[in-house]
């Protein structure tokens, strides 16, 4: 106690010997059952023994040691590095549950992967309307989803989570996190080190729920422009192919009846998305945009409709009119984030 | 219609509108990727009768 087991965020137990780490298990379960432990084993032959005493996760020194003799092997027989890693992760991945399923990357859309289990941190903000139900009532498997883990705002985690109510989940969550924000599609390690709470769940279906598998891929940029403001960046929404369909289809769904005229796209990520969802409708696209992008002069409205405007507009006439270019002055808002 | 990737203000989609109206177009819809809710745009937006379309919103600003 001395150490400030209560404090930490992790316990790492290094004995050799097994009974020297279940004594330290016991005395970590007695004092400060919410800390994960971690142990080292030299094999696998103590592991339920350990697991049974409360070891968040046992690491067998014979099965890693094992596990880079095998990767230098395999690339040395001239496996391809990006084989031998799978290999190695999908042995990890039988072993250890804690590295199950995997946090999905920008280059990691291969036939194969795309059938493994993705992971996807979710910070659950305390107004969500999950608040207050338990796990079992929100039906996530019928969504694709299963909840792996529940993160701490302190690190700690939680596994065993079917009969824990939702809302003391997300008590135990919040209790050191009086701020807010969330760190949505950040790396796993860098919410770790924010010490925001996380929950690990396996990832959201793009079919069942599309919007939800939109938001998974939108970045948030903390602080900027400005101090407080957190910037909603979709440009990863359009890196990846599989996302930026499923993103463009939304709206071409929404639209597909109706058939609108012209689609409208406001300077100048509503360009990106409008210009796509047009050619997708079969429809036209008009840009509208910033006076300083228009291009002639001889197109442009009077400017007298906004004294107060800050910003003015310009947008090509509807297609019915033509293709001159016109803008006029406009309301706008505050810089917008 | 309209598009755009996030509704903060609303002010830029509001310009928008007003300008595609003032051209003789009617705006059967504005939608984005992202609302921002507490900052009251898309609240704003229809109550001027624009109906509107977000996939996503987000807490804050």
């Amino acid at each position: 106690m001395a150490a400030g087991l209560a404090r930490a965020a992790a316990v790492v137990v290094s004995y050799h010997d097994t009974p020297s780490a279940l004594k330290i298990l016991h005395l970590v379960q007695e004092h400060a059952p919410q800390v994960p432990v971690i142990v080292r084993t030299v094999d696998d032959s103590d592991i339920d023994k350990l697991r049974a005493a409360g070891a968040t996760e046992v690491v067998p020194e014979a099965i890693e040691g094992s596990l880079m003799l095998a990767s230098h092997a395999l690339a040395l027989m001239g496996v391809p590095m990006r084989r031998v890693v799978r290999i190695a992760r999908d042995a990890r991945d039988a072993r250890y549950g804690l590295l199950r399923g995997y946090f999905h990357g920008a280059d990691d859309d291969t036939v194969e992967e795309l059938h493994q289990a993705r992971l996807q941190s979710v910070t659950v903000r305390a107004w969500r309307v999950c608040v207050g139900q338990t796990l079992d009532s929100l039906a996530l498997p019928a969504l694709g989803v299963g909840v792996v883990s529940i993160r701490h705002a302190s690190g700690g985690v939680r596994r065993r989570y079917p009969s824990t109510c939702w809302r003391q989940a997300i008590r135990w969550c919040f209790q050191d996190c009086p701020n807010r924000w969330h760190w949505r599609g950040e790396t796993a390690a860098r919410l770790r080190q924010s010490r925001r709470p996380i929950i690990r769940a396996m990832a959201v279906d793009p079919v069942a729920s599309p919007a939800e598998y939109i938001r998974s891929h939108i970045r948030t940029v903390p602080d900027w422009p400005a101090p407080g403001v957190m910037f909603r960046d979709i440009t990863p929404l359009l890196s990846q192919p599989r996302v930026f369909r499923v993103l463009i289809d939304q709206f071409v769904h929404r639209y597909f009846d109706v058939r609108p005229n012209v689609i409208a796209g406001l300077d100048a990520r509503g360009f990106i998305i409008g210009s796509v969802v047009a050619y997708e409708l079969n429809v036209g696209f008009v840009p509208s945009a910033r006076k300083a992008s228009c291009p002639s002069p001889r197109s442009r409205k009077p400017t007298n409709w906004s004294t107060a405007a800050r910003r003015s507009k310009c947008t090509p006439t509807p297609s019915s009119r033509g293709t001159a270019w016109c803008s006029s002055t406009t309301s706008s808002p505050p810089a917008a984030p | 219609m309209l598009i755009d990737d996030l509704i903060a203000t609303g002010g830029t989609m509001m310009a928008g509108k007003k300008l595609l109206e003032r051209l003789g177009a009617q705006v059967i819809e504005g939608a984005a990727i992202v609302d921002l809710p507490e900052l009251n745009g898309s609240a704003r937006l229809r109550a001027s009768g624009l109906a509107l379309y977000t996939l996503v919103d987000f807490a804050g600003h």
